[in-house]
Order: structure tokens, then C-alpha cells, then sequence
């Protein structure tokens, strides 16, 4: 037995202290009798049991000492050390992500004589084995990971095998990039709290060693690598259909040789689902082969490559791409002042502009996006708006006055300059430096704005949701005249009123990248839809060859989650029966080549395949016997003891 | 008074008024003296009483007792026939005159008892609830208002270690007073020896009588001092005083004994079975006590404080037949 504070002994002091008052204190009452003579036998009696009478005639003070010493052996805290077995907390963290697709896998350890066995499937069989090497009491989790990390299962062994194995079973491949530090980083938090906690990581390989290194998790972490790491792999790694500047349909294709060997193969090119192309090409080992073809039909949307010649990965060797086309925006300019302004508009992809005078504007005409100059209708317009120079009166915005050049204290200042600009969509491209305004409304930024551009005490460019409880409309204003700026003449101009024309159609922020024209998404994420103000309905197709199409209400945004399928996602947004915009966006599988080089993959080298890249206990062994000293401090049963001493001394006080 | 056929060793103190009395002659009459004891309806019932004897005494003088001994007092007991050498002037003539044979006349000797009160005056006496000594004191009081007025004799006297006060021989009522002053100015002193206080009151008194021992008997030794007395003829009743507080002791817990009479302290835990343990043990002591008295044909009677006195003197002596 040891004691952890050995100093609290010193309370022993308060024994001595209660011997001390038992000591001083007047012994016992003094009681007069006529004669001892007859009491003296009794005492003689009395004294033939003397250990009990003793007993009893101290009982208090011997039962106060107990009670001192204990409470001084309770401070003292008096505990022992005892070996006991304590459970292993193991995440079974399984590569689930594109490359593990690769067909070199061991398929005698997944239990088959012939034919071949994906990294997945040996990455499961070896992770079944590990899990039947648990010991009773140890706790696992299972853990598909790619691009995110999801927990499969977890449990305890023995009781929860079952469910654990048939979750290893069941995890499947997403056609995305392993984020090894993300998963390992899961995987460490979930065991981080463990005693002794282990991640068991089964992987191709094709992660970034270094990200994972970087993150120094806190725990054992053993690597398992699977497959032979065999090099045999040729993908499509680029393929872009964009039309020139005459309408023509250009088509850029880029194959890479992952080998060691030269590859020959068909590269078959369709359109819209149909074999439009076909020829051989041969591909050096380590290099690509690209071209740019031409001839391909004007009309097409979807084009897509494939590489014939088989090989370790055939998820790589088809790539989609789908021809740039903005869609159909129908925009009413109220009140024109100047060309400018409307060539910048036409200058906007896909856009149809209308001009109309304030007399001539009439609600009911459906537009995607209304354009004010100067002057705003009584009521706010059916679809998204935008406007410049806010009127003093009408305007949905509060115009408290005007700003501009003007003298103060004999000093000439002009208070409508450009003070400050905040991060927006609207100025992704556009250069500010230089641009100067003579003259603006004061305005108030309203509640459901956001300011892009500011003046010393205003906004002059601010864009948001008017009405809050409704995100279906947008709208932008521009506190300024254009006319009174020197913006006319720049290029930012355009590109400000294109940003601005597809912020409030949505075009900027439905895909991950932002910008106009990008439709590439990677397999997996979300796909944002913003209809169309005259949108009554969405429809999306999935990629063939299981193509099915879900329909949407057009009037709320749509997001899209079942993008897992690499390929064309077409969206088609329709007013009634009409057709008013189609877009693809393609689910491209990776970015080039980084699930495709499988020969990045170390050798197998039997268990020494297994090696812990990082942990602050890395000497911990893999699955070994798992033994603590484990403390067991005695203030429990002491603290009853005294608590019951104190109760029988109370008792005995008051018999 | 001291009878001259009685020796006393030269070292007994007789009986001095405390410091501060007044003379005899200013002193209470008789008659107010008794209330320090009883009331006046009690010595009336008293005067009807006398100490009752089971022996005959030797007879100095004539007292108003019928004595077994058959004398020459005029009250005629029984005849008998002559023998030679007995006196003549007892024949009765008329007798002979009919009978033609010579009676003499058997008349009874009226024999005058000794009472003596022997009062225990340690301090172990002086305790209890109803203090012991008061109590003894009471009782000698009313025995020996009893036997002085049936004629008796009475002396008393009131020991400790030894016998420490003495009172000489009373003869008449009128000198009731004396006995109660007597017996009024007793205090508590010293110790207990018995033995020695009873061989020495023994060689005192040459001539027997009832001796009435009013005592709690707290002290080691035993009661062989009793012998003493039997041997010289005495005849003896032992009243054996104890308070309840003696004899049904309270459980006090955790206490230091303090002896009344020897100032000794003894620490004990006075608890349930400690107290059972006493009683047991007092019982004993008590019935080795009257056994003893038994077997020596002394009459024994166990007195508790608590008893009223007219309820000892009227029921429990005389059920004993120590008065009558």
C-alpha cells in the first residue's frame, strides 16, 4: 500500500491532540456512595473481564482515536496497484476512395483461387482478420474513407462481430481522392480518449504521406497497404469540348500512361451518349498523349472520352465533359441612359436584353432580371432587380441625400470617392484602383444587404435578399450614376455588370468553384440550383448508362445529392411546358491523375507491409495484450468505515 | 449514671453534651425532646409498648417484667412440694391443713430488662435519601421510650471504630428526656469496627440484657463481635439499616465512587450489568448476614430507610416479637 499524500500523517497530530483532552478532561462524575466496601467486590468482578470493561469504559475515546487516525489515513490517501487487462479502442479505417478500385489486390486473402481481387476487397479481408484478432473487452470502429470520412460501424468485441464485420463488408467505393489527413485526423479524435487506442489504416498508398505527417496524430498509427502496387494504368486525365469564336465545337483530350510499358489502345469519343469518334493511340510509359479535335457536331452538350485498352483501374479511363453554354437570361432595362450600360449587358453570356421606358414598364412581362436607371417602379418587380442612382423618392432604399465634391472649411472634398471595398461576388475580376465618383445618393444600407463598395459614410455598391423571409429574389443597387464615375472607359465595367447580372441569376456560387461557366463538381457533393426567376420547374438527369431524372419545384432553390456516380449531371429548368435553360454539370472523377498513379504503392513486404508513420505512443503494439497498473485508491471503504465509527460513537454517546 | 456492678475500660469517652449545650437544667424538658423523633400521637402508641425479651436476665433489682425465674414477689405462680432446705416461711399452712401435706408457694420474680441501643454513628450513616443515622436514631429513640416506659432499663450508646458516646443506665420514664438528648446529639464520625466496638461494649457491661444493634454493617470484618456480647449472656437484635439508594442503585454511567466514610475513590462504569452485579452481591451479603444472625439466635431484621417508623415499630418488630 502506498500513500499518494503521505504528509496528510501529519493529521495524526489530531489523535495525540484527543488523548490530550481525554487526558485534561475531568475523568468521570463524581458520585457519592456510604461505603465502597460492597462495590469494591463488584470491581474485583468487574476486573476478571477486564479487556471488555476496558473496552467499554474508553469505547468513546478509543472510538474518537479511530476516528482521527482514519480521517488522517484518508487524507493520507492510501491506495494499491493491481496489473489489470484493459481493452484496446482500434478504428479500422478502411480506403474507400477511387484507387481502390485497382484490380491488383491479393485474391487468395479474399478466398478466391482465380480471376482478381480489387485493393477494397483485400483492404476488407485483411481488416476481418485484424478484427478477429481482437481481444475480449477491445472496442472497434469501423471507418470508410475518400474524400470525407464516415463511421460504418462500431462495437465491442465479442458481442458486436457481426455487425462490425457486415459493416465491413458493406463499404464501397466513391469514385473521389483519398483526404488521408482528414481521416486520419477522424480517426485519431475518435481514439484519442482511449487508454490505448490504435488506427488501423488499409490503403492503397495514394495519399499524401506528408499532409498526414504534418498533422502528427496523437495516437498509433498503423499503416496497411494493400494491393501489389502494380503500375499497369492509363486515364483520361483531361477532356474539355468548348466552342471558338466561330461556334465550332473544339474538343481537348489528354490520356497518361501511369505504366511502366507503352499502352496502345481505342480512344472512342461520344456525343451526347453516341459513338461520334474513334482511333488508336499509343502512349509512351510515364508521359500523355493529347490533341485538340475538331469536326465535332455544333449542336453536341455532352462529349465524353474512353480509353479501351484494359488495365488496373477502368473508373480512370472515362472522362465527360460538357460544351460551355451559359443559359438564357431574359433582362429589362428601365429608363436607359447611356449605351454603356446596355453594351455591358449584351456583353453578358445568354443574355436577352430588352429596353422599355418607365411608361413601358409593365410588371406583368416576365423577365429574369430588371434593370433600374434612375427610377424604380411603386412596387418591387416580379423577378431579381437591379439599380442604379436610387430616385430620391420611390426608391425601395432610403436616400437621406447625396454625396460629392463640395467645399468644407475652404478645403475641397469629395465624400462619394471609393473608401473601402468588402469582399463580394460582384468584384471577382474587377480592378477598382483609380476609379473615382464625383457624385452619389447617400444611402442607408438596408437590413438585408451586404455593402460591396463604400464611401466614407455610405455604400455605394451593395447587393442582397430584400425580402427576407423569401431568398427567391435578389437584387443589387449602385448608389452612383454610372455616368458620373470615370468607370465607362475601364474594363472592370462589364465584368462588374456580367458579375452582377450572374450573382442575381445564381449563376456565381452553384458550383464549388464559383465562377460562370465552371460546371465541374466532384462526385459526391452537393449540386446547387438556383432557378431561374420564371423557372416553374427543374429537372435533373443523372449519368447514363442508369440514367433516371428527378423533378423539382422551380421556385426554391434545388440542392442535389446524388452526384456520387462520376459523369453528366443535365439540368433543364422549364416555365410551364417551355424549356428556358439546360446546363450539364459533369461529376469529374479526379483531378488528373491523383487516384490513377498507382504505382506510387511501396512494395508488399508481408507484415512489414504494416508500419506506424506517427503517434506519440508509437511503440504501442499492434492488437498486443493491453495492461495497466491500475490504481485503486481505499478512501471509499475508509470513508464508510468512518462514517460509521462516527454514527456508532454517536450512538454510543447518547445510550 | 453507671450501674457499680459495671466496668468500663478507661478509654471509653462517656457521654458529654456537645459543645454549646446548655446545662441539664436548662435543657428541654422530656416532652419537647421526643419531637425531634415522632410525633406525640406515636409515643402515646409507644407507652402501650415493650421491648419483648426471649431469655431471662439475671435480675438486679425488681422490675415491672415477669420474670421465668420463679422469686419472691407476691404474685403467686404455682406450689410445689416441700423439699428439704426450702424455706419454710413459704409453706403454705391452709394447704397443709387439707391436704395434710406440705406445699410451698412458687411466685413469680418480676425481673427489670436491660435495653441496650447500640447506634452506629460512622459516616457511612450518614447517607441516603432518608439519612440513615436520622433514621437509626428514631428507631433507638422509640425502643428505648418503649422500654423505659414499661420499666426498663435502657442504656445506649453510639459507636464508630469504637464505642464513642455512652449513656448510662435509665431506670424511669421521667428520664426520657436524657435518651433523647442522648441520642439527638449523636454525629456522624470516622469509621467502622464493629468487632472492636462490640468486644469493648461487651467488657462494659458485666451484666446481660437485650442488646438492640441498629447499624448498615459497611465495613469488612464480619459480625464476630456479636460473640462477644452472646458470650456474656446478651441477648441481641440486629437492625440492619439500609437507604435505597443502596439497595437499588441507579445506573450512572461513567462515575468515581467516593466513599462517604473512608474518603476512598474508585472509577466505574456504573452501568446496567455493573449495577445487576451489585445487587447480586448485596443480596448475598445479606443473606450471609441473617444466616449468621440465625445461627446465633440473634434476631434480625433489614431496615430500609424508606420504611415509615410507626410501620416498623408496630408491624415488623412486632412481627419479629422484638416489641410487644
Amino acid at each position: 500500500m502506498t500513500l499518494l499524500s503521505p504528509w496528510s500523517l501529519v493529521w495524526l497530530l489530531g489523535a495525540m491532540t484527543i488523548l490530550g483532552l481525554y487526558l485534561l478532561k475531568p475523568r468521570s462524575r463524581r458520585h457519592e456512595v456510604s461505603s465502597t466496601w460492597l462495590w469494591q467486590g463488584v470491581l474485583k468482578e468487574e476486573s476478571a473481564r477486564s479487556p471488555l470493561q476496558w473496552l467499554k469504559r474508553h469505547a468513546l475515546l478509543l472510538m474518537q482515536v479511530a476516528l482521527a487516525v482514519l480521517a488522517a489515513f484518508l487524507l493520507a490517501r492510501p491506495m494499491t496497484e493491481r496489473r489489470t487487462t484493459i481493452g484496446h479502442q482500434v478504428v479500422f479505417a478502411i480506403d474507400a476512395s477511387e484507387a481502390m478500385l485497382a484490380n491488383d489486390g491479393d485474391a487468395a486473402l479474399v478466398g478466391r483461387t482465380t480471376g482478381t481481387a480489387s485493393r477494397l476487397e483485400e483492404a476488407k479481408a485483411l481488416a476481418t482478420q485484424y478484427l478477429g484478432r481482437l481481444q475480449p473487452g477491445d472496442r472497434a470502429i469501423v471507418m470508410a474513407m475518400a474524400d470525407r470520412t464516415e463511421v460504418a460501424a462500431e462495437g465491442t468485441v465479442p458481442g458486436d462481430l457481426g455487425p462490425l464485420r457486415a459493416a465491413i463488408a458493406r463499404i464501397q467505393v466513391r469514385p473521389t481522392e483519398l483526404d488521408a489527413a482528414h481521416a486520419v485526423q477522424v480517426a485519431a479524435g475518435l481514439v484519442q480518449s482511449a487508454r490505448i487506442g490504435e488506427v488501423l489504416l488499409f490503403t492503397g498508398g495514394v495519399f499524401d504521406v506528408d499532409a498526414v505527417m504534418n498533422y502528427r496524430p496523437p495516437v498509433a498509427i498503423q499503416v496497411s497497404r494493400v494491393g501489389r502496387g502494380d503500375a499497369d494504368n492509363q486515364a483520361v486525365t483531361s477532356l474539355a469540348a468548348r466552342k471558338d469564336r466561330n461556334g465550332d465545337l473544339e474538343v481537348f483530350a489528354r490520356v497518361r500512361n501511369f505504366g511502366d510499358k507503352p499502352a496502345s489502345g481505342p480512344l472512342r469519343f461520344y456525343v451526347d451518349g453516341e459513338l461520334y469518334h474513334e482511333l488508336n493511340v499509343t502512349v509512351p510509359p510515364q508521359l500523355s498523349w493529347e490533341s485538340v479535335l475538331n469536326e465535332f457536331p455544333p449542336t453536341a452538350r455532352i462529349v465524353q472520352a474512353q480509353f479501351g485498352k484494359a488495365d488496373l483501374l477502368a473508373l480512370d479511363n472515362v472522362a465527360t465533359s460538357a460544351v460551355a453554354a451559359a443559359p438564357t437570361r431574359k433582362v429589362l432595362l428601365v429608363g436607359k441612359r447611356s449605351d454603356q450600360l446596355e453594351r455591358a449587358l449584351r456583353a453578358v453570356p445568354g443574355v436577352e436584353l430588352t429596353l422599355a421606358s418607365a411608361q413601358e414598364y409593365n410588371p406583368a412581362s416576365p423577365y429574369d432580371v430588371y434593370v433600374f436607371e434612375g427610377w424604380f417602379p411603386p412596387a418591387p418587380p416580379p423577378g431579381h432587380w437591379f439599380l442604379l442612382d436610387p430616385p430620391s423618392r420611390g426608391s425601395p432604399i432610403g436616400v437621406t441625400g447625396t454625396l460629392g465634391r463640395r467645399t468644407d472649411g475652404g478645403r475641397e472634398v469629395n465624400d462619394a470617392q471609393i473608401a473601402r471595398v468588402s469582399p463580394s461576388p460582384l468584384l471577382a475580376g474587377v480592378d477598382l484602383t483609380g476609379v473615382s465618383v464625383t457624385e452619389a445618393k447617400k444611402v442607408r444600407l438596408p437590413d438585408w444587404a451586404e455593402g460591396a463598395v463604400w464611401a466614407q459614410e455610405a455604400p455605394l455598391i451593395f447587393a442582397g435578399f430584400p425580402a427576407s423571409d423569401d431568398r427567391r429574389h435578389r437584387a443589387a443597387v449602385f448608389a452612383f450614376d454610372p455616368r458620373s464615375t470615370n468607370f465607362f472607359g475601364r474594363v472592370g465595367f462589364p465584368v462588374l455588370i456580367a458579375n452582377t447580372v450572374n450573382w442575381l441569376t445564381g449563376e456565381i456560387g452553384a458550383t464549388r468553384s464559383g465562377g460562370f461557366g465552371d460546371v465541374e463538381l466532384v462526385p459526391g457533393e452537393a449540386l446547387l440550383i438556383q432557378p431561374l426567376p420564371r423557372a416553374s420547374r427543374v429537372e435533373i438527369a443523372t449519368p447514363a448508362p442508369r440514367s433516371r431524372t428527378f423533378s423539382f419545384d422551380g421556385n426554391q432553390p434545388v440542392r442535389f445529392l446524388d452526384t456520387v456516380v462520376p459523369g453528366a449531371y443535365t439540368v433543364t429548368q422549364y416555365a410551364g411546358t417551355t424549356e428556358i435553360a439546360r446546363r450539364v454539370y459533369v461529376a469529374a472523377v479526379l483531378p488528373p491523375g491523383r487516384e490513377s498513379a498507382l504505382a506510387d504503392l511501396k512494395p508488399r513486404d508481408g507484415l512489414a507491409n504494416i508500419v506506424t508513420i506517427a503517434g506519440a505512443h508509437a511503440q504501442t503494439i499492434l492488437l498486443g495484450p493491453g495492461f495497466e497498473l491500475a490504481r485503486i485508491e481505499w478512501w471509499r471503504p475508509l470513508l464508510i468505515l468512518a462514517l460509521g465509527l462516527l454514527a456508532l460513537e454517536w450512538w454510543w454517546y447518547h445510550r | 449514671m453507671i450501674s457499680s456492678s459495671d466496668t468500663v475500660p478507661s478509654n471509653t469517652t462517656w457521654y458529654q453534651p456537645p459543645p454549646g449545650t446548655p446545662p441539664k437544667a436548662e435543657r428541654a424538658p422530656a416532652e419537647s425532646s421526643y419531637r425531634h423523633f415522632f410525633d406525640e400521637g406515636l409515643m402515646r402508641r409507644l407507652e402501650r409498648l415493650s421491648v419483648l425479651s426471649h431469655r431471662t436476665h439475671g435480675a438486679a433489682s425488681h422490675g415491672g417484667r415477669r420474670s421465668k425465674q420463679r422469686g419472691t414477689s407476691v404474685e403467686f405462680a404455682d406450689y410445689r412440694e416441700y423439699t428439704r432446705g426450702d424455706d419454710l416461711r413459704q409453706i403454705d399452712w391452709n394447704v397443709y391443713g387439707r391436704s395434710e401435706r406440705l406445699f410451698v408457694k412458687l411466685r413469680e420474680d418480676e425481673e427489670s430488662l436491660t435495653v441496650h441501643l447500640l447506634v452506629d454513628c460512622s459516616r457511612s450513616m450518614d447517607f441516603g435519601r432518608h439519612n440513615k443515622l436520622q433514621y437509626a436514631r428514631r428507631v433507638a429513640a422509640a425502643l428505648g421510650y418503649a422500654a423505659l416506659s414499661s420499666q426498663d432499663r435502657v442504656q445506649a450508646a453510639g459507636f464508630g471504630e469504637r464505642v464513642i458516646a455512652h449513656l448510662p443506665a435509665l431506670r424511669a420514664k421521667g428520664q426520657t428526656g436524657r435518651l433523647f438528648n442522648f441520642l439527638a446529639d449523636l454525629r456522624p464520625t470516622g469509621g467502622t469496627d464493629l468487632n472492636a466496638a462490640l468486644r469493648s461494649y461487651a467488657a462494659m457491661h458485666r451484666r446481660s440484657g437485650l442488646v438492640i444493634l441498629i447499624s448498615d454493617l459497611l465495613a469488612p470484618g464480619g459480625l464476630e463481635g456479636l460473640s462477644a456480647l452472646l458470650d456474656r449472656g446478651f441477648e441481641a437484635v440486629l437492625l440492619h439499616v439500609l437507604d435505597p439508594l443502596e439497595t437499588d442503585p441507579d445506573p450512572a454511567g461513567e462515575v468515581e465512587l467516593y466513599d462517604r466514610e473512608t474518603g476512598d475513590r474508585l472509577r466505574m462504569s456504573l452501568d446496567a450489568p455493573t449495577v445487576d452485579s451489585y445487587r447480586a452481591r448485596l443480596t448475598a451479603w445479606l443473606a450471609e448476614t441473617e444466616a449468621f444472625c440465625a445461627k446465633r439466635l440473634v434476631r434480625y431484621l433489614t431496615v430500609s430507610t424508606a420504611m415509615p417508623l410507626d410501620d416498623l415499630v408496630f408491624r415488623q418488630l412486632r412481627a419479629r416479637r422484638i416489641v410487644g
